[in-house]
């Protein structure tokens, strides 16, 4: 008999309980921003169903503008029913600041919602829909009925299948041309009939569902905006609680609750990276996270660093964490020690996989982690809300959860080799695109932290200004800028104008029209190559050239470079025939820097646009800093 | 300890103060309960109590009390 509970799990779900009756009085007394709070804490603290379920529910009293989440609409499209997919993902992406409205039509009416341009799956208007079909009702054959199947009857139902799920994605990215679909692979039996056979038949079950998801995969690609949700990957990991019969019998629900799980949390990686919130900062506790002991009691010898031993799952922790940071995402240390004992480490114990210059920036103090975190994110010009954090000491997990609910908190577990795995399965960092800029940004906020060094020794903000020495290259957006600038779209919050998520088939479409110019910015200065840090995009119509998106990486700013960038544009509408500049600033939680920028530069006040924003127009030019050279470079000049 | 788990999930999952559940409670007679309600109601048990019940004996749940003897004969087997 396994143990009925887990004391760990009591104490987060008591958590949880105390939170949400808050969150439930804070909804009542109309303060939805300690709401959120509360259900974020409450949901982190506890990540049990019933938790998803009630945080869900409570979240209808969320108002997304009030609270600074940016709201979701997601549908589903299947052909068994999803039970409780929307309510965890609806609870989970909450924690990442996203509002999820779900429409999940009746069973099985996936086709007739696809087909008929009326049905209430359009009329949801969704941004993301998640096409989740089972091999049991697609190609039964495939699954029921495989023994006596000939090559090409096989071939043909992989065929045939592929063939209605591009159907339906092609009359999805028709209807509705700005949305992300989701599309669930299949998953081959576990149990094929011809058992050791099945690989060396001249047709097997595992290989036609592998070739049918290789095809699915292809078509998928091709058309930009389709993503391949991997199931089997995600079953393997649960193994056999992934499915359950029962549920199947009872209520057409394939999944059990472990799958359900890792379901949600995987639909939830794709809306954290499609709408800007997928976590940039890694920051790590020291003692008993990156070795076991604590330096300041055990010595910098005493600490455990071993491969032969339990030990091994700090080394093991610290190479993930290194492969996170070639990836792209920022480490930082914070730890309550004396900062002299934890360098020391870093230049005494060989072992350490992590090196002092792995790390953007290395707190080490007595103060409380809360406030260092907040430091660390001043330091980096990085919102907390970007921010995951591994401490093995359950109080200061609290702590932090309490304070900054925006920070995803994973206690770093009893068993140090469970720790990679518990914090990779959260996919907090997971992009949609791998470019150069993200595997040299460590280096990159090093050079940062080195250019406030340079700062605070400068006179004056304008000295320190015109001896960085900033250089702007700007480029038409191509080929080669598409991922990069599609990645921006999708994590610039801060200084972002309108804050207009695109992929990188929305990018190329827009290449392709001679009515958009599209720009990207490189910055260097006397550090070095800062990379493409911005993008602009103008529509030109009759005579006025609109700023659809202007937006420059936090790396960026402050150093002038918004003011020559604005003035380029400016000057390229107006060469390209427009007199009248329209800028659009819709107002978000985080940013609000932006709010003077188009009155600061002259334009003035239009009117209001439906999404909340405001547009403003100038017919003027716009003076070029001074201090910031600005070349074009590449093609199309 | 497991009448307490049990019934403070269903409070939860039905947004009722835990002390207002008791083994009279009835689930299905509440308001907004609908089936793909009692089938998350099933899984977040599960997930709490640390096993699944049979196929069959879902179908007879519904009462509190039920799922209260339900868990006693797994928690005594």
């Amino acid at each position: 008999m396994k143990a009925l509970t887990n004391p760990l799990a009591d104490e987060g779900s008591n958590v949880a309980g105390e939170y949400l009756a808050r969150a439930r009085s804070h909804i009542d007394a109309g303060r939805p921003r300690e709401a959120l709070a509360a259900l974020q804490i409450a949901y982190g603290s506890d990540h049990s169903q019933a938790t998803a379920h009630r945080v869900s529910g409570l979240a209808d009293g969320l108002d997304a503008r009030k609270t600074g989440l940016t709201s979701v609409r997601v549908a589903y499209l299947s052909d068994h029913l999803i039970g409780p997919l929307p309510t965890l993902l609806r609870a989970q992406s909450l924690l990442s600041g996203l509002l999820v409205e779900s429409y999940v039509p009746d069973f099985d009416t996936w086709q007739q919602e696809i087909a008929d341009p009326a049905s209430r799956f359009y009329g949801s208007q969704p941004e993301v829909v998640i096409l989740d079909l089972t091999l049991e009702r697609l190609a039964p054959e495939l699954v029921a009925s495989f023994v006596g199947l000939t090559p090409v009857g096989v071939d043909d139902l992989i065929a045939r299948t592929t063939q209605a799920i591009t159907a339906a994605m092609d009359e999805l990215r028709r209807r509705l041309p700005s949305a992300r679909v989701l599309v669930h692979s299949f998953i081959a039996p576990s149990h094929p009939v011809l058992g050791i056979y099945d690989r060396l038949a001249a047709v097997g079950q595992v290989d036609a569902v592998d070739r049918l998801n290789a095809s699915l995969r292809r078509e998928a690609r091709e058309r930009g905006d389709v993503y391949v949700v991997e199931l089997a990957v995600l079953a393997a990991a649960v193994g056999q609680r992934f499915f359950d019969r029962r549920m199947y019998v009872l209520a057409k629900l394939p999944y059990g609750g472990e799958g359900l799980a890792v379901i949600a949390l995987e639909h939830a990686k794709y809306l954290r990276a499609l709408f800007g919130c997928a976590k940039k900062v890694l920051v790590l506790d020291a003692d008993n996270t990156l070795w076991g002991g604590i330096v300041g009691e055990d010595g910098v010898e005493g600490i455990r660093l071993n491969e032969d031993s339990p030990a091994r799952g700090y080394l093991d922790f610290q190479r993930y964490a290194a492969e996170l940071a070639r990836r792209g995402v920022v480490l930082a240390l914070a730890s309550s020690n004396d900062q002299s004992d934890v360098l020391e480490v870093f230049r005494v114990r060989p072992e350490m996989v992590l090196r002092e210059s792995d790390f953007a920036i290395i707190v080490a103090n007595w103060k409380d982690k809360a406030q260092n975190l907040l430091d660390i994110a001043r330091e980096l010009d990085l919102a907390t809300q970007s921010f995951v954090f591994v401490d093995d000491d359950p109080v200061q997990c609290a702590r932090v959860r309490d304070a900054l609910p925006e920070i995803a908190v994973l206690q770093f577990p009893a068993d140090p080799l469970g720790a990679t795995d518990a914090l990779a399965r959260w996919g907090w960092f997971d992009t949609l695109a791998l470019t150069t800029e993200d595997r040299q940004r460590n280096a990159l906020y090093r050079s940062d932290v080195a250019r406030q060094e340079f700062a605070r020794n400068a006179g004056s903000p304008d000295e320190f200004l015109d001896s960085l020495g900033v250089r702007l290259f700007v480029a038409r957006l191509g080929p080669g800028s598409l991922a990069r600038a599609a990645s921006l779209t999708q994590r610039t919050n801060q200084f972002n104008l309108t804050t207009r998520r695109y992929t990188e088939a929305d990018l190329q479409a827009r290449c392709n029209d001679s009515s958009w110019i599209a720009m990207t910015a490189r910055l260097v200065d006397r550090f070095g190559d800062i990379g493409t840090i911005g993008l602009m995009m103008l529509h030109l119509e009759d005579g006025t050239a609109t700023i659809d998106t202007f937006l420059l990486s936090c790396r960026a700013l402050r150093r002038r470079v918004e003011d020559a960038l604005l003035a380029l544009a400016v000057a390229q509408a107006q060469m390209r025939g427009s007199s009248r500049i329209v800028g659009i600033h819709v107002p978000t939680a985080k940013n609000t820097q932006t709010a003077t920028f188009y009155p600061a530069h002259g334009f003035v006040s239009l009117d209001e646009t439906a999404d909340g924003g405001r547009r403003w127009v100038t017919t003027s030019q716009i003076t070029f800093p001074a201090g910031v050279s600005v070349a074009y470079e590449g093609q199309g000049w | 300890m497991v009448s307490a788990i049990i019934r403070e999930t269903v409070a939860r999952m039905l947004g009722l103060d835990p002390n207002a559940v008791n083994e009279a409670t009835v689930p299905s007679n509440l308001e907004g309960w609908d089936s793909t309600l009692f089938l998350e109601l099933v899984l977040a048990l599960e997930e709490r109590l640390g096993f699944q019940f049979d196929a069959d004996d879902i179908a007879r749940i519904h009462s509190v009390g039920d799922i209260e003897a339900l868990a006693r004969v797994r928690h005594a087997g």
